[in-house]
């Protein structure tokens, strides 16, 4: 943790001082270890049932242990909000299973409502999980709209696509943008313009660089096992492989490219969402993700966790997470006890948990 | 009981504001809290929505308390319900109990393990054999209008093949006779394929490339195991029973160790796939053997598919080559290797 300007003592009365820290994490992998393990168990004894109370309790502790100013995180959902949130989306996709197998049109039509109501659900999970958070007892809120959840979250990823990733960088761009700008801390909204530039630059070396490399590494690994196989040099094998070669060449790319867009270029498109990021008046932030130590970090972490039949999974969520609060510093400008909140009206977990479900949680 | 009176100094916010201001918590009679700003209650009679990490107090009415220290177990086990205390206790780290939770943990995991099996198994004899079939059926009406096209096969060939089919089904105690489709397709080759409850799809390239009726058959018996057995119903409950065991041991957080997971259980469902194979193989040559059709004609018929297959490699590579080819990759296949296969069917 790197601390300039900082006078100690946040607990008196007077107006907080400016400051600039990276975001502290005081968890401890020996205790998370008892509640990982506690979760663990309870869900397995309760067939699944616990697993609503379990998120809370994971939750609650990494968002206590992180401070800023030495001021923790607070998570205010309960057990019981996600568990009727799980039943209720558990029965749609039951329902949408049982009838997909007897009815092939009904499931076209359920398809379609559901991608219909898929940015209404984001917009409900993602307001309901930026409700349940609290720093200084004000509470974060989520500000979406249908059309631009709809816009950005869906038909974006999609124009990358049919552009052939000419406008994936550009589509990322208004995609993080719109995640930041939708946030507020109480009623004072986040804003963010990261120039589009920088996204294209990071789309260049997190997932076009990366996968040509591995696409050009699988091709030469293929022609060295084929001249072994037929027993000439490499050089002679070119046409043995009867155009087998592009066809490894195409999947090393696409592999290597899927691979690296997912976990290199979105972590590049975090440091410069995440650098642009204000809160007007108060604070702006920084993040100075390493690439390769992020990579170290995820590799090692996966083959600790296989070795270790998943018991060193919560050392490795608490290395990773406080490598990524150590990575996050935030400045602040103005005086952060002068936020204020909106009303509080109770949320239901219901779009969250459906969201989560199917795999349709947003987040950065 | 009720805690004894205390009082703990920590940082203060009213509600709906980020103002702290220095204040302490004073425990009241029959646990009551109340704050106090100079030695004077701004606040009395909170009702407490939680506490957190031992020191973090959330109220009700939107106000927030952050105590400079501990509040201690005697204030915490007054403020948390019976089983919320029996959690705490479990969560407190100490290495005798992570030994002894872990070894909970490992031994939960196996006879979960060991139930689902059993549990698989209740499933799918209950399991109302219509629902399996309207199953198939689908699957079946789906991949008609996109994979596979009408047959070029004469009408006396698919009949014949067809009415032997009905006897051999007889033969083996199905509940009803599997349709049979003889579809062409450009896209599986020579292939024969059961769907759950029937039907059983036979492509005009496996016609033509096992020319003998009784090695069409012993394809055709292979298949009719595989619906006997209820496979594809087992396959299914036994990956989702599986798959929820993984994701409560490993999460769904960690986005890496969620895609290795998602693979480990992929390589599971091939170990599987390959046992269901190998019991559907035994239980074709008894069932062919029983019709009178030669045993070995499975086994000629499995070579033929394998030299087909071999021929269409890249590499120029003998049969005994071949055989050995993906030997390496056995726990990637869904099938049992080549040269395992010819063996057992052969009788060696």
């Amino acid at each position: 943790m790197s601390v300039e300007n900082s006078e100690p003592g946040p607990m008196n009365p007077a107006r907080l001082p400016t400051f600039r820290q990276s975001i502290e994490f005081t968890g401890q992998a020996r205790e998370y270890f008892g509640i990982w393990i506690t979760n663990v168990l309870l869900s397995l004894a309760t067939v699944g049932i616990y697993s609503a109370w379990a998120k809370v309790r994971r939750l609650t502790y990494f968002y206590n242990k992180t401070r800023i100013h030495d001021c923790p995180f607070g998570y205010h959902a309960t057990g019981l909000q996600i568990l009727k949130g799980r039943v209720i989306a558990v029965a749609i996709l039951v329902t949408f299973n049982v009838i997909s197998v007897f009815s092939p049109l009904a499931t076209i039509i359920f398809a379609l409502a559901f991608a219909a109501v898929t940015p209404l659900l984001m917009n409900m999970s993602m307001k309901f999980s930026a409700r349940m958070t609290s720093f200084r007892n004000i509470r974060f809120d989520w500000h979406g709209t249908y059309g631009k959840s709809f816009l950005f979250f869906m038909i974006g990823p999609l124009l990358g696509f049919v552009s052939l990733g000419l406008l994936t960088p550009l589509m990322s761009k208004y995609f993080y943008r719109y995640y930041a700008t939708g946030h507020s801390y109480g009623v004072t909204r986040f804003s963010a313009d990261p120039p589009t530039s920088n996204f294209y630059f990071a789309f260049l070396v997190g997932a076009l660089l990366p996968g040509m490399l591995l696409g050009i590494l699988t091709g030469a690994g293929y022609l060295i096992y084929l001249s072994f196989a037929v027993g000439v040099p490499v050089w002679m094998v070119w046409d043995a492989s009867h155009g087998g070669i592009l066809i490894v060449l195409a999947f090393g790319f696409l592999t290597g490219f899927l691979f690296s867009f997912a976990f290199i270029f979105n972590v590049l498109c975090r440091n410069l969402l995440v650098s642009a990021l204000t809160l007007p008046d108060a604070a702006t932030f920084s993040s100075r993700i390493n690439l390769f130590r992020f990579i170290w970090i995820s590799l090692s972490n996966l083959f600790l966790a296989i070795v270790s039949l998943g018991l060193m999974i919560p050392w490795c969520q608490i290395r990773m997470y406080r490598y990524l609060c150590d990575c996050t510093s935030l400045s602040a400008t103005g005086d952060l006890d002068e936020f204020v909140d909106s009303e509080r009206k109770k949320r239901s977990a219901f779009g969250e948990e459906i969201a989560e479900f199917e795999g349709l949680d947003v987040s950065i | 009981m009720s805690p004894s009176r205390v009082e703990i100094p920590g940082q203060y916010f009213e509600a709906l504001s980020a103002r702290s201001q220095r204040a302490s918590l004073k425990t009241e009679e029959g646990g009551l809290l109340t704050i106090l700003v100079e030695g004077e209650s701004v606040a009395r009679k909170l009702k407490l929505e939680s506490i957190q990490d031992g020191r973090i107090l959330f109220f009700e009415c939107g106000r927030q308390f952050i105590a400079d220290r501990d509040l201690g177990p005697e204030i915490l086990a007054h403020h948390t319900t019976k089983p919320g205390r029996f959690i705490l206790w479990l969560e407190q780290f100490s290495f005798k109990r992570a030994v002894v939770l872990s070894a909970l943990l490992l031994f939960s995991i196996v006879l979960y393990r060991v139930l689902l099996i059993g549990a698989s198994a209740v499933i799918v004899d209950n399991f109302p054999h219509s629902w399996e079939k309207e199953i198939g059926e689908n699957t079946y009406a789906a991949l008609s209008e996109t994979v596979f096209a009408e047959t070029e096969l004469s009408d006396s060939t698919r009949g014949r093949l067809a009415d032997r089919a009905r006897g051999l089904a007889a033969r083996m105690n199905l509940q009803e006779p599997p349709d049979i489709f003889f579809h062409s397709t450009s896209l599986i080759g020579p292939n024969a394929l059961a769907f759950p409850g029937g039907p059983v799809v036979i492509t005009d390239d496996l016609v033509e490339l096992l020319d003998e009726d009784g090695e069409i058959l012993a394809v055709i018996a292979h298949e009719f195991a595989h619906i006997r057995e209820r496979h594809s119903l087992k396959q299914i409950i036994e990956f989702i029973g599986v798959t929820a065991i993984v994701a409560v041991l490993f999460g769904a957080d960690e986005s890496l160790i969620e895609e290795a997971s998602a693979l480990l259980i992929d390589v599971w469902s091939f170990r599987n796939s390959r046992d269901f194979e190998r019991e559907a193989d035994l239980i074709a040559l008894e069932a062919i053997e029983s019709e009178g059709i030669d045993r070995l004609s499975l086994y000629s018929a499995m070579r033929k598919l394998i030299e087909y297959s071999c021929g269409q490699s890249s590499l120029p590579l003998d049969f005994e080559d071949c055989l050995e080819r993906g030997r390496n990759f056995e726990w990637l296949s869904t099938h049992p290797p080549y040269r395992e296969r010819l063996e057992y069917l052969s009788g060696n």
